[in-house]
């Protein structure tokens, strides 16, 4: 499932406003049942990952951009991280040495940022 | 003997200077691999002297010497070893056990949380934060500001690198080596570089998979300035400096150069070999000190 879940996200990320389970599953490579996506698409809002609104009679999806899309959502509680309770994860990025900060931030214009 | 023994320090100092240019040679995937092994390797090279020393010396001891004498046999008229020295190999493998038996149940804390995840979580938090978990079927872990910060092909580049963590194995290397550098520090430097090299793979990967290097020079770059300067540890000052050669290294990718490469291949195959072939010497004489054990 998660892998499934990563490219519904992908679809949704790169669509202009919200979509219908349908229209996902056409943006799709993977052939995946009606119910399969209808199923990854209200997981994903009940992570948070999604944002949903009502369209007639079925539910549309997009990306999350605001505080309160997320706080619609039921975020795992549970769940806390921070960056001295994870050291020994394959983190994305692993924080800021102050000396670099410069260096990156003409990278990050090259890159077009 | 000596020779035995001072072998390992000087195949795992040869060891950490490949290490120095080998990412810089081959791919990162080829460069996780190699220096794993490397560190591996070293480890397993310095407990088996380690021990020798300690059995050695105990050899010497007239109450022990009559129960394994044959240790003396093994090296007639060549042996020194002081009491001291046992003494200390016995002190420095005791508080290696202690120091992997920490890491451990570090891991094992630091993961607990995440038990059972299966996709993609979301975290609310300002930090910016996205890691991997590994696992069954293990997932990928987001704060909500790093989320909501970036934009779209942004997003999807971190979850293509997270992703590749989780499909190419990467805790294996990372915690492999991590372990071998608890137990031994001096090896710190050579973990760091195995976990610089996953976090390259990753990026490459990622690269590839959403069809755009400068896409994720540019995510990875954001979330690096997101974070505050104040929130790196001295610990991680060094992943923290590697941050902007990955985004270089994406923007500006240099091809290995084919002398170069072959000079550091048959370096780092021949110091594993070396080095297998040292310790392999002193873990025959550790057999059959096990034996000599196992037969009281």
């Amino acid at each position: 499932m998660g892998s499934l879940e990563a490219q519904v996200l992908d679809v949704l990320w790169r669509a202009d406003g919200p979509v219908t389970p349908a229209e996902v599953r056409e943006a799709l490579d993977a052939d995946l049942a009606y119910t399969t996506v209808m199923t990854i698409l209200s997981r994903l809002w009940q992570k948070g990952l999604a944002a949903r609104t009502k369209q007639s009679r079925a539910f549309a999806y997009g990306a999350v951009v605001s505080e309160s899309d997320l706080a619609a959502t039921r975020m795992r509680a549970a769940l806390t991280a921070t960056s001295d309770r994870t050291a020994t994860m394959s983190r994305f990025v692993d924080g800021l040495d102050p000396r670099e900060a410069a260096a990156l931030r003409t990278l990050l214009e090259e890159a077009g940022g | 003997m000596n020779l035995l023994l001072v072998a390992p320090l000087l195949l795992t100092f040869a060891g950490a200077v490949a290490g120095l240019f080998l990412p810089r040679l081959v791919s990162p995937a080829t460069c996780a691999r190699v220096l794993t092994a490397t560190v591996v390797v070293a480890a397993s090279a310095i407990a088996a002297a380690l021990m020798l020393v300690g059995t050695a010396a105990a050899s010497e001891l007239s109450a022990v010497s009559s129960v394994i004498g044959w240790c003396r046999a093994l090296y007639p008229g060549d042996h020194e070893a002081s009491p001291w020295a046992g003494i200390i190999a016995a002190g420095i493998l005791i508080a290696a056990a202690v120091r992997g038996g920490q890491y451990v149940r570090r891991v094992r804390s630091e993961h607990a949380p995440y038990k059972g995840i299966d996709g993609i979580e979301v975290v609310a938090t300002g930090e910016p934060i996205a890691f991997a978990v590994p696992g069954r079927p293990g997932g990928v872990v987001i704060g909500s500001h790093l989320l909501l910060a970036l934009e779209a092909d942004e997003r999807c580049a971190v979850l293509a690198h997270e992703n590749a963590h989780l499909r190419h194995h990467h805790h294996r290397y990372v915690h492999t080596a991590e372990l071998c550098a608890a137990v031994f520090p001096f090896l710190v430097p050579q973990a760091r570089q195995v976990r610089f090299a996953t976090e390259r793979w990753a990026d490459e990967s990622a690269a590839t998979e959403i069809g755009s290097r400068r896409t994720v020079a540019r995510a990875i770059a954001r979330v690096a300035l997101m974070s505050h300067p104040r929130d790196l540890s001295p610990a991680l000052a060094f992943s923290g400096r590697g941050t902007s050669a990955r985004v270089e290294a994406l923007l500006h990718p240099i091809a290995p150069r084919r002398f170069e490469l072959a000079l550091a291949v048959s370096v780092s195959v021949g110091t594993i070999a070396a080095t297998l072939a040292g310790s392999s010497v002193q873990v025959h004489h550790l057999a059959l000190f096990l034996v000599q054990a196992c037969l009281l």
